[in-house]
């Protein structure tokens, strides 16, 4: 059980490290919306979180 | 709204709103901890997670009873505007007794806290040592998603269904979160109080739901009409400033405004997050969606600039006295001027 749990947390490790990287370079230059170009730097950290988590929805996203 | 994103637009209602929430909450947090410090029930850490966690749960409970209670009655509708700051503040206090909990109770051993909590020590196939944490945590993860896509952003980038679609998972966490409890309940707390509150709070939820989609039903029936004009009755049947509902055999529900200029109708949909517009009344000209405020002419479907969202309006015309309205909406963008009525 111990090594399912770990491999269970150590995917939701690298899952979130894999998120936050992708989650600045979305906040900084990955948004392309134009209100939230220049500074606003406010909404782009509200908006980190949510990049972090759904990181591979928003790459399937950018490809369809 | 869709022409620009701004942190949060805030107004008068939304302040006081979440002011009285915080409050509310801070109370609650400091009762908690005080009544339990002086009947020296925890040590006072155990206590703060505690007060955390079943704060959360009463939070949870509340978010999920407005919106069948606003369904109900006219009067919680006003609750319903600013739901989402709720739900962001009930998953960061939900992500607060999980960090004191991981810290108090698993950051000490010499297993990691998260694989220490999702099944370390326990047994799932054991009732009495379930992980119970491990629905905690999973529901803590769905909590986080939804407050994390919160944003109108998030509305707008993953698409109304998606968005929807993951917005409804609140279900799946409350679902979680009774097994958490009832699990950790059965655990460690032999008097069976809490296990006791959160089935009345469970029951009183399925029937304000149930409640809720029965209205729904009956109302739909009342005024489930078919052909291509659908009587809306007399003017004077409708409240000023407030609409009805017609639901053609087909295609979406309309709403019939009464209001300074006369008589209109629209889609019954809003183009946000598909609120209500029929339960939504008139506010300086313009119909006000219950849900998140979000306005649209009455007259032109339009949203007030510099917005630009849009829904269909209807042809009206008044005949002998009656309302009618065409059951097929107008194209997008189609201005339909208010048909005027004796006031």
């Amino acid at each position: 059980m111990l090594t399912v749990a770990n491999w269970i947390a150590y995917g939701l490790g690298v899952y979130g490290l894999i998120g936050l990287i992708f989650a600045l370079w979305f906040v900084i230059l990955g948004v392309r919306e134009a209100p939230i170009e220049g500074k606003a730097v406010i909404l782009r950290l509200m908006l980190m979180p949510g990049a972090l988590l759904l990181w591979p929805l928003l790459i399937l996203g950018r490809k369809s | 709204m869709s022409h620009a994103f701004v942190s949060v637009q805030w107004n008068g209602q939304k302040k006081a709103y979440d002011l009285i929430l915080l409050a509310a909450i801070a109370v609650y947090l400091g009762t908690f901890t005080a009544v339990g410090i002086a009947q020296q029930a925890a040590d006072p850490v155990v206590l703060i997670m505690r007060a955390l966690g079943t704060c959360a749960i009463v939070l949870l409970h509340i978010i999920l009873a407005i919106g069948p209670l606003a369904r109900l009655s006219d009067r919680i509708k006003p609750l319903l505007y600013n739901r989402r700051h709720f739900g962001v503040v009930t998953a960061l206090i939900s992500l607060a007794h999980a960090a004191l909990a991981l810290m108090w109770y698993h950051g000490s051993g010499p297993i990691n806290p998260i694989s220490s909590a999702i099944g370390g020590y326990g047994d799932y196939v054991v009732p009495i040592e379930f992980p119970f944490e491990s629905l905690g945590l999973a529901a803590l993860l769905i909590l986080g998603v939804m407050a994390a896509t919160s944003h109108d952003f998030w509305l707008s980038r993953l698409s109304p269904p998606v968005w929807k679609a993951l917005h409804m998972g609140v279900y799946a966490a409350y679902a979680l979160l009774i097994g958490h409890v009832a699990l950790g309940t059965a655990q460690f707390d032999k008097s069976g109080g809490l296990l006791i509150a959160l089935t009345l709070g469970a029951v009183s939820l399925t029937a304000l739901h149930i409640g809720a989609i029965l209205k729904g039903r009956k109302a739909d029936l009342a005024s489930e009409l078919s052909g291509e004009w659908m009587s809306a009755g007399r003017p004077d049947e409708i409240p000023l400033n407030r609409a009805i509902t017609l639901t053609p055999k087909s295609g979406e529900r309309i709403a019939v405004f009464r209001y300074e200029k006369g008589i209109s109708a629209i889609v019954g949909v809003c183009s946000h997050q598909n609120g209500p517009l029929g339960e939504g009344c008139i506010l300086g000209g313009l119909v006000t969606c219950p849900w998140h405020g979000f306005q649209f002419d009455p007259e032109t479907g339009a949203a007030p600039p510099p917005f630009e969202d849009r829904v269909q309006t209807h042809e009206v015309k008044l005949e002998d006295g009656t309302i009618w309205v065409r059951s097929t909406p107008d194209p997008l963008g189609t201005t339909r001027p208010a048909v005027p009525v004796a006031t």
